[in-house]
């Protein structure tokens, strides 16, 4: 019995396992296990740089406003000066270890941990990035992330050359599906808040973005030179894009090209708005790690086992 | 739970080609797989695939604005799943915000650099004042605590030249219509702008700024007639909108 004709016969929930138990290749998490701790780290630096301020009682700090506010989801008090620099310390730590791959999952437990603290204990420096680092490090914490490509790998390789042949090319995790689902999940309510909000009648809501101190000379240099028809294309283009992301990335033959149109929108954001640029080079790993092709993904193992050994 | 399937997987199938011709015994023997990582059982798989499943929907309903989220889960996870729903709206005017002083020598409010004390991402709107502005210029308990640590971080750096008070107000900058020259963003002096572009949120009443210059100051023109809730900031429907929910990039 074929696998389509013994999927039309089975029920949701089984399909559901079955798909959730499929082997992907492994390189799928290393990517995300090795670029969106980076990628964090980024956004973090210019927090880091001043964690005093940031985490401790030497900056400015929102007082306690109780349950009643929907900004402070939970009131955590300032740390003292050297507390705030052990917690900026461990991120940058934890977050360096998982990406090289040193004892990843327990890297990735400690990362998650700082990023929860520090997300709730300066609402004002936290933004969709801060929100999404715990996510993304409990979802690597809980997958068998590390297992190639990584100093671990490396060292169970040269130990035993037996061992790295048996280096997989696959993994069995749920993590890599949930990032699949993540990713355009996130898109299409984006989409759908567009929808809702100013994007279906006001026909230049991203030129009205345009001009605030989110510029960079590319902003600039496309705001002069684009007839302003072409603002409202890029406008349509993004919510067709967003709100049927599930359709686009769900379908094997639009896929391709949505996760070209996805990264090459991240890339446009994180070009024409500075700030933003880590949050656009966050999604844009969690797009390539979730839905690059299974050629184009074997074809990057086989070129980084090459050049890596691992 | 797996599915039952009569096909064998590719590495059985490849085995079995390459046996020219199978005995009896050796057909029997199941040729043993490596297991690959992650498959192996989990005491608490079933958990976390519950804890994604609900952490998928909040993003989704919180994102398209159903209020459902909001109302059943904790804070902590809702604040953590609101990720979707960026620049929803079309932006109105630019806006910065800017902070005075009141100089207790010169009895008039004069414009402070409040970077120094605020020094993540100090020259864009990501930056902690901006922010604090952003979302609490309405909020009494945060603008007050706002004010003493902008008091005394300034008083402790400016050497000689203290301010008795504070006020905050935001700049409301009209942009070029589309197809129109775009220059860069730049920081003028505030009083380069005209007084319809400035509206202020909050100010130190006159009986804080006399008790920290330690000597009567005039009081304020502009806010004299209601000095006496002068640090209450001003509830406007323009910031309505956007207190209703975080919208961070």
């Amino acid at each position: 019995m074929s696998d389509s004709a013994l999927g039309s016969r089975m029920f949701v929930g089984d399909r559901f396992f079955t798909w959730l138990k499929k082997p992907v290749p492994v390189l799928r998490l290393e990517l995300i296990r090795i670029c969106a701790p980076l990628a964090i780290l980024g956004f973090m630096s210019g927090r880091i740089a001043y964690a005093d301020e940031w985490l401790g009682s030497g900056g400015f700090r929102v007082p306690d406003l109780g349950f009643a506010d929907p900004r402070q989801p939970l009131y955590l008090p300032g740390l003292p000066s050297w507390a705030a620099w052990g917690v900026a310390l461990a991120m940058v730590a934890s977050g360096l270890a998982l990406s090289v791959g040193f004892h990843a999952r327990r890297a990735a437990w400690i990362f998650a941990a700082t990023g929860i603290w520090v997300a709730l204990s300066d609402r004002l420096a936290a933004f969709s990035v801060s929100k999404l680092t715990p996510i993304v490090a409990i979802a690597l914490a809980l997958s068998p992330c590390g297992v190639r490509f990584g100093i671990d790998a490396w060292r169970r390789a040269k130990l035993s050359p037996k061992k790295r042949k048996a280096l997989p090319r696959e993994v069995v995790s749920g993590s890599v599906r949930f990032f699949q689902v993540l990713v355009p999940i996130i898109y299409c309510a984006s989409g759908i808040a567009k929808a809702r909000g100013d994007w279906l009648h006001q026909p230049y809501v991203l030129w009205t973005h345009l001009h605030s101190s989110y510029q960079t000379s590319v902003t600039l240099l496309l705001a002069n030179l684009l007839p302003p028809f072409a603002w409202t294309v890029f406008q349509v283009m993004t919510l067709v894009l967003e709100s049927f992301a599930p359709l686009w990335f769900g379908w094997s033959r639009t896929r391709p090209y949505a996760l070209l149109a996805a990264v090459s929108m991240h890339a446009m954001i994180g070009l024409m708005f500075g700030p933003v640029r880590y949050f656009a080079m966050l999604m844009a790993t969690l797009l390539v790690a979730s839905h690059l092709s299974e050629r184009r993904i074997e074809q990057l193992t086989d070129w980084l086992a090459e050049r890596t050994r691992s | 739970m797996q599915a039952p399937t009569d096909e064998a997987d590719p590495d059985e199938r490849d085995d079995r080609d390459d046996a020219p011709e199978p005995e009896p015994v050796r057909a029997k023997v199941k040729p043993k797989k490596r297991a690959l990582p992650g498959s192996g059982p989990s005491r608490f798989r079933g958990f976390w695939i519950a804890v994604a499943g609900l952490y998928l929907a909040t993003v989704w309903l919180d994102g398209v604005g159903s209020t459902w989220p909001a109302k059943i889960t904790p804070r902590p996870w809702l604040y953590f799943s609101q990720v979707a729903a960026l620049f929803v709206n079309a932006a109105p005017k630019v806006i910065d915000y800017r902070a005075e002083g009141w100089s207790c020598s010169e009895h008039r409010w004069v414009e402070i650099d409040v970077r120094p004390y605020f020094r993540i991402d100090a020259d864009n709107k990501e930056n902690r004042f901006q922010r604090a502005l952003q979302f609490y210029r309405k909020n009494r308990n945060v603008m007050r605590a706002l004010e003493d640590f902008v008091v005394k971080s300034h008083n402790a750096a400016s050497g000689g030249a203290p301010i008795g008070g504070v006020r905050f107000s935001s700049l409301r900058l009209p942009y070029p219509a589309p197809g129109e020259h775009v220059a860069p963003f730049e920081q003028k002096p505030l009083a380069s702008y005209s007084a319809d572009q400035k509206k202020d949120w909050f100010w130190t009443p006159t009986s804080r700024r006399t008790q920290r210059c330690g000597a009567p100051q005039p009081p304020d023109d502009a806010h004299d007639a209601h000095d006496d809730d002068s640090d209450r900031p001003r509830d406007t429907k323009d910031n309505a909108k956007d207190l209703s929910r975080d919208l961070d990039p």
